[in-house]
């Protein structure tokens, strides 16, 4: 009783029937992250590796990881937790949040086309957007509002839009951090975070901490009958700004 | 094997396998696992309710819960079974207020929707009651609500008249001599949508609920919360398992155990109540 046919599961690692609860970590490589790009992986293993102790949130989350300079790449496929294994990441090039956008549009578009032609049952996107530089593209934020924006009144926009949670640091501006933080409607609003501690390598433990204890926090949610993204938490001895998204759409 | 002796189907995940049976409560609660079988002139029935991997994960109550009544004039089987809400603490006394009361209200009445409205209305009194004098925070941390669903099975000269009501996420399944599974008064997920896991329980101002009447004519009907309709629904494969298992009525232990089927990512507390028609009855005369 305990076989699975082929026809039926072609991937052992999932099965159909089964909740998804998808988190995508986006990060900033460009050449500003040249001197922090060691710290930057052992931040995303450590991250990982604390999420595996849960086994029941193993199984409820799926991870995905994109890179983005002036362009932006899959690096780690949307995945559980126990199969993602964090590339060697360099850092180059420019800033372009648009391209990482797109980048994640169109890798949670094909995600959740396969997972639902698995019969999996997909939840919201949690997307965690790290930078520590201001937007080479000045029209990010149309790029971000066509791509993502949804009206719950009227009912318009991408209604599979993703929680989007900011993390500026180093030169992030400030303005601009805050309004990515989406949505700014609902019961759970979208949450930015934003700190200009020198310390790097403490601001990137603490901030992939914080995406960890969100995604425990929300797997453990479907005990409450309804799995939902529970609202990020800045980390303990967290020196950061942080705050829920505004009315800027 | 799914964990903890249960079967799997497919993959059972880590958290059937590696998940204990979780520590007792501090007080006296509802018990993990409840089992009933039972047999009339027309049916045999086997019940079961488990507790889901992620209430024992975080010490918390089973929150389904079920019963089977007959009235013995006119031999209607009543099932009722209950799924509290897991986002308010005392859901399982919700649960277990329904179930034991909705049965009486159908047989007085004869009907689902005059019966639920009068359970919601006991059941809102009651909470009215639990809550009186408390804040609203605390009034949160009191808080309790069940969506229901139930049958009500009655021999006749035309077969066995099935009289079915729900009011949102618990369903009941017929299951054909052929393996076939369909579903009682579904209604399908709209193209395009992410799962939201929202549900309209009791109590509530107006229930909305889905009635239906059928003529069971042979095979085997199932009334169930979504912990196992999620899978069942969901599933291709859960669908041939369980048409496997459940083709005939099981011994009551093994169904117990089937119920609580590891697949991973499905961890909510599972209820099942299984009616066979017996050989020879159902059938259009």
């Amino acid at each position: 009783m305990t076989q699975v046919s082929s026809e039926t599961v072609s991937d052992t690692s999932a099965s159909d029937g089964q909740m998804i609860m998808p988190f995508y970590l986006i990060v900033d490589v460009s050449s500003s992250m040249s001197g922090d790009i060691g710290e930057l992986r052992t931040a995303l293993d450590d991250m990982v590796q604390a999420i595996l102790e849960d086994p029941v949130v193993d199984d409820l989350v799926m991870l995905g990881i994109i890179t983005f300079n002036h362009t932006a790449t899959t690096v780690v496929p949307l995945c559980p937790p126990s199969e993602v294994n964090v590339p060697a990441l360099q850092a180059s090039g420019g800033t372009s949040y648009g391209a990482a956008f797109h980048e994640f549009k169109r890798a949670f578009d094909a995600d959740r086309a396969r997972l639902k032609g698995q019969g999996m049952r997909v939840y919201r996107p949690c997307v965690f957007f790290l930078t520590d530089g201001a937007p080479g593209d000045r029209d990010h934020l149309t790029t971000f509002r066509s791509l993502f924006a949804y009206d719950p009144e009227s009912g318009t926009g991408n209604k599979a839009f993703p929680y989007f949670v900011p993390f500026g640091f180093r030169d992030a501006p400030e303005d601009v951090i805050r309004a990515l933080a989406y949505p700014n409607f609902g019961k759970t609003k979208g949450r930015w975070f934003l700190s200009r501690s020198s310390n790097v390598r403490e601001i990137l433990r603490a901030m992939t901490e914080v995406i960890g204890q969100t995604a425990l926090s929300s797997g453990q949610s479907v005990a409450a009958g309804a799995p939902q993204i529970v609202t990020p938490q800045p980390a303990q001895g967290m020196d950061t700004q942080f705050g829920d998204a505004g009315d800027w759409m | 094997m799914g964990g903890r002796g249960s079967p799997a189907v497919g993959e059972p995940g880590r958290a059937a396998r590696e998940l204990p049976a979780g520590e007792p409560p501090a007080e006296p609660a509802v018990p993990d696992h409840v089992l009933s079988e039972h047999s009339t002139p027309e049916l045999e029935i086997r019940a079961a309710s488990v507790r889901g991997l992620l209430h024992r994960y975080l010490g918390k109550p089973r929150q389904d819960g079920f019963s089977v009544v007959r009235d013995p004039l006119s031999g209607t089987v009543v099932v009722v079974v209950c799924d509290g809400v897991g986002s308010l603490p005392r859901s399982q006394e919700a649960a277990a207020f329904v179930v034991d009361r909705l049965p009486a209200h159908y047989l007085s009445t004869r009907d689902w929707e005059k019966a639920v409205g009068m359970v919601n209305a006991e059941l809102a009194a009651f909470v009215e009651q639990v809550h009186a004098g408390l804040s609203p925070d605390e009034r949160t941390d009191q808080g309790m609500a069940t969506t229901v669903v139930a049958v009500a099975i009655t021999p006749g000269q035309g077969g066995l008249q099935v009289d079915f009501v729900r009011s949102d996420d618990s369903t009941a399944w017929v299951l054909s001599g052929a393996s076939t599974w369909s579903e009682l008064a579904g209604d399908a997920e709209a193209e395009g949508a992410l799962h939201t896991g929202s549900v309209r329980a009791l109590p509530t101002g107006e229930p909305k609920l889905r009635l239906t009447q059928t003529v069971l004519d042979g095979g085997a009907l199932f009334v169930m919360t979504d912990g196992v309709d999620g899978p069942l629904r969901g599933s291709a494969e859960v669908r041939a398992e369980l048409a496997e298992w459940w083709c005939a009525p099981p011994p009551i232990f093994d169904f117990g155990s089937q119920v609580g089927f590891g697949r991973k990512g499905h961890l909510d507390d599972r209820t099942v109540v299984g009616l066979w028609v017996r050989a020879g009855e159902g059938a259009e005369p």
